[in-house]
């Protein structure tokens, strides 16, 4: 069963309610039956994407404000241009043409998933608790309150994400080339942490009880309490090891925090 | 008193152990009977041959010394009959009686047999036990590992790949799925801890021609890196030419063109020929 929404004419449910005022567009996709979507999918080229929590069980994906403003007394009644919203087994997949104006904001229930997908976009995840999977070409990725999983992916782009919880049976995994990964975890997280760079230094505030292959100094030019540099791989356990949580990078740096 | 009476009487009196009273009355009958008279006589006769024949006959030293070694070593004789014998019935009030000892002598034996049998005999018994479970474990993972990295999530196919590298012995149906991640997953961070998982396998062969072949077509350049130093890790030579491809590539990151030609020198493949 597969449902396409929006473009012309085509769109079961688009609200272009409060267009008139702010130009904006916004496309509500109604729950399923009994729960929501388990997944959203948006891919985008050069959008940002803000994807913000609300406690129904709608998705509601909101565009930027249209650059032409709507005649006097009237509104516009087509859908968004450019985008695609498609709904298959509980999973909504976003899309978006080139053209498409200002950033995507899509609101969500708590619990759903987001595969969040911008070439040149940013991205800014805020109170999700379910999976969180962002990739950027060059964008940044900033996750908030979040208390899942994340899978953080960028080449360019700095990483930052703040966990109020994990989930200890999913791996938390963040890589990018060059981009800084600036990750906070909660005190008290019990994980086994794997780093990864070629020429990146790494600090945190964790007692990380390490491997052989690495030696942990004092530091206080950083503002953290320790200094870690080597110029490979090492593993270690915080807190006497749980959750996998993977760093990569070749060149970002890479900052594991304890949350205050 | 009759004279039978008194001719009983007769030695008694000679030998002076009678009463007063029967000595009267048998000297009363002895004057009245003749015959009582004759027989005193003839016993008297007989009783002073026998005093005499007393005093030859009296035991010398020697022969009292001998007496008394006699009975001594009699009495000795019955002492050590009265410990060996008599004594049984003693000993078993006061110290244990001997199948007490059997008994218990019994006991330990059985508890040593235990001991001894649990000590010994479980080891053959358990140890196959215990390889079948570390197998079922394994197995466990192994389908743990396969089926989570089938899953859409990339979060559950980073887990599979963790499961994966988890399992003791490298499987084959494992090395394909993740051979497979490494070259067509659509996350980057799956690949990367694909290649990390891998780094076991990359003794094998077919694990290196896979991997050159990965690197050959591998898009990110973190995967690209991270297979580049598994390369350089497992000393794998059979990478060169994409080695050698990814270091002249223009469009490729120059990190990772650095990073091939360093590789390139690390494996002393620089002068083969292309």
């Amino acid at each position: 069963m597969k449902t396409i929404f929006a473009l012309a004419g085509t769109a079961i449910i688009v609200c272009g309610l409060s267009a008139a005022e702010d130009r904006a567009e916004r496309v509500v996709v109604p729950a399923p039956p009994g729960g929501h979507a388990h997944q959203v999918k948006v891919h985008v080229l050069n959008n940002s994407i803000v994807v913000k929590t609300h406690t129904g069980n709608d998705v509601i994906v909101e565009t930027g404000s249209h650059a032409a403003a709507s005649p006097e007394g009237m509104h516009r009644i087509d859908g968004p241009r450019g985008l695609t919203i498609d709904e298959d087994d509980s999973v909504i997949e976003v899309h978006s043409g080139p053209f498409l104006p200002g950033p995507l904001t899509i609101t969500v229930p708590a619990d759903i998933s987001v595969e969040l997908h911008s070439l040149n976009g940013n991205l800014s995840v805020e109170g999700l608790r379910g999976e969180v999977d962002t990739h950027t070409l060059n964008g940044r990725t900033e996750l908030t309150g979040i208390s899942g999983t994340v899978v953080a992916n960028s080449l360019n782009g700095a990483i930052h994400a703040v966990l109020d919880r994990v989930d200890p049976s999913k791996p938390l995994s963040f890589s990018s080339l060059d981009g800084p990964i600036d990750v906070t975890l909660p005190a008290d997280v019990k994980a086994n942490v794997k780093f990864k760079t070629l020429r990146a230094d790494i600090y945190s505030d964790f007692e990380i009880r390490l491997g052989e292959t690495a030696a942990m100094e004092k530091d206080g030019s950083s503002g953290l309490r320790f200094r870690l540099r080597f110029d490979n791989n090492f593993e270690g356990l915080i807190n006497g090891g749980g959750l996998l949580a993977s760093f990569h990078t070749l060149h970002g740096t890479i900052y594991l925090r304890k949350k205050k | 008193m009759n004279c039978e009476n008194i001719r009983e009487q007769l030695p008694e009196c000679l030998a002076g152990r009678l009463s007063e009273g029967a000595r009267e009355r048998l000297i009363e009958h002895l004057e009245g009977c003749s015959a009582c008279r004759a027989e005193l006589a003839h016993l008297g006769i007989v009783w002073r041959g026998l005093e005499a024949l007393k005093l030859e006959a009296e035991p010398g030293a020697a022969m009292k010394g001998r007496f008394q070694s006699t009975l001594a070593a009699f009495e000795t004789g019955l002492e050590q009959g009265r410990l060996e014998g008599p004594p049984q019935p003693a000993r078993s009030l006061h110290a244990p009686p001997r199948w007490v000892w059997q008994l218990a002598a019994g006991l330990a034996a059985l508890a040593i047999g235990m001991i001894a049998g649990r000590a010994l005999a479980p080891r053959p018994q358990a140890a196959p036990e215990i390889a079948q479970l570390q197998g079922q474990v394994e197995s466990l993972h192994e389908l743990v590992a396969l089926s989570l990295m089938q899953q859409q999530s990339p979060a559950s196919r980073i887990q599979g790949v963790s499961y994966a590298d988890r399992m003791t012995q490298p499987d084959p149906q494992v090395e394909q799925a993740l051979l497979y991640a490494v070259s067509h997953d659509s996350n980057v961070n799956v690949r990367l801890s694909a290649v990390d998982a891998l780094d076991r396998y990359a003794g094998d062969p077919n694990v290196r021609r896979a991997l050159a072949a990965a690197l050959a077509v591998q898009d990110s350049p973190l995967t690209q890196v991270a297979l580049i130093d598994l390369a350089v890790k497992s000393k794998d030579r059979d990478c060169a030419p994409a080695l050698r491809r990814l270091a002249s590539r223009p469009e490729a990151d120059e990190a990772v063109r650095q990073r091939a030609q360093w590789a390139i020198g690390q494996l002393g493949i620089e002068g083969e020929s292309r």
